[in-house]
């Protein structure tokens, strides 16, 4: 059985540290590393603000996101859910980290960090609603 | 929350910044930055001795601030990051476009 925490935060961008301060507190309790912790916290952040800066348009006061931790034995899977329009960002192409630097563009980089740090990340729509499923392993 | 400390050293200016570097607070450190160089402190070290975290959102400042001090014929280079921002400027492969020092005062002397 897994344990099993929610946190609901309002769709602007001043709650994201609301939701990486509560999955770092579920990663600590979990056991994870300090290098793992981090990795929790930046791709909480980076993904919240997505659905902030493109699924909400900075328009989400109204509107929520939901972020669902559960810790098994050897993991901790976070699912992220908003009420945005449907949108897989997985299917996003991955910035190139060798372009040179006149030729970056302004951001890009959210999706391919949390692709990076977690294990595992996974894409559903389900209710209407966006499912972001990233997935630690505690060690 | 995060603390950003700018003091001129002769020609250089150093700027020196603690707390987490995140979506909610970036643009400050890219704002001081910005003020510096249109101001025409163009050579410019960022001390990060005391930033425990950086996400996406701090690296898109520093690219824009380095761009910018590199049109003005400056240059932006970076102190003492911590492993962990270390591992996000690798990821995003800015270890290779900064120039990056282990201590200020080498960052200081290389201009």
């Amino acid at each position: 059985m897994a344990d099993e925490r929610w946190l609901r935060i309002p769709g602007v961008l001043v709650n994201v540290a609301t939701a990486c301060d509560f999955v770092v507190e579920v990663a600590q309790n979990a056991g994870m590393n300090e290098r793992a912790i981090y990795h929790c916290r930046l791709a909480v952040e980076e993904a919240c603000t997505n659905v902030i800066e493109h699924g909400y348009q900075f328009n989400g006061a109204d509107k929520v996101i939901d972020v669902v931790c559960q810790t098994f034995a050897d993991e901790v899977i976070i699912t992220i859910m908003d009420d945005g329009p449907p949108y897989n960002p997985l299917t996003k192409s991955e910035p190139d980290p060798k372009t040179p630097l006149w030729e970056r563009n302004e951001g890009g980089w959210g999706v391919a960090f949390i692709k990076k740090v977690m294990d595992r990340v996974d894409y559903r729509h389900e209710g209407n609603r966006n499912h972001l499923i990233l997935s630690k392993r505690i060690h | 929350m995060i603390d950003i400390n700018v003091s001129g050293q002769e020609h250089v200016t150093l700027v020196e910044v603690s707390g987490r570097v995140d979506s909610m607070n970036a643009s400050e450190l890219g704002g001081a930055l910005a003020k510096a160089i249109d101001n025409g402190r163009i050579l410019l070290v960022l001390d990060l001795a005391g930033v425990d975290y950086m996400s996406s959102a701090g690296l898109r400042e520093l690219v824009n601030s380095l761009k910018k001090a590199q049109k003005a014929t400056g240059d932006l280079r970076l102190a003492q990051p911590s492993e962990r921002v270390r591992e996000v400027l690798e990821m995003a492969g800015l270890d290779t476009i900064f120039q990056i020092f282990d201590n200020p005062n080498d960052a200081l002397g290389s201009f």
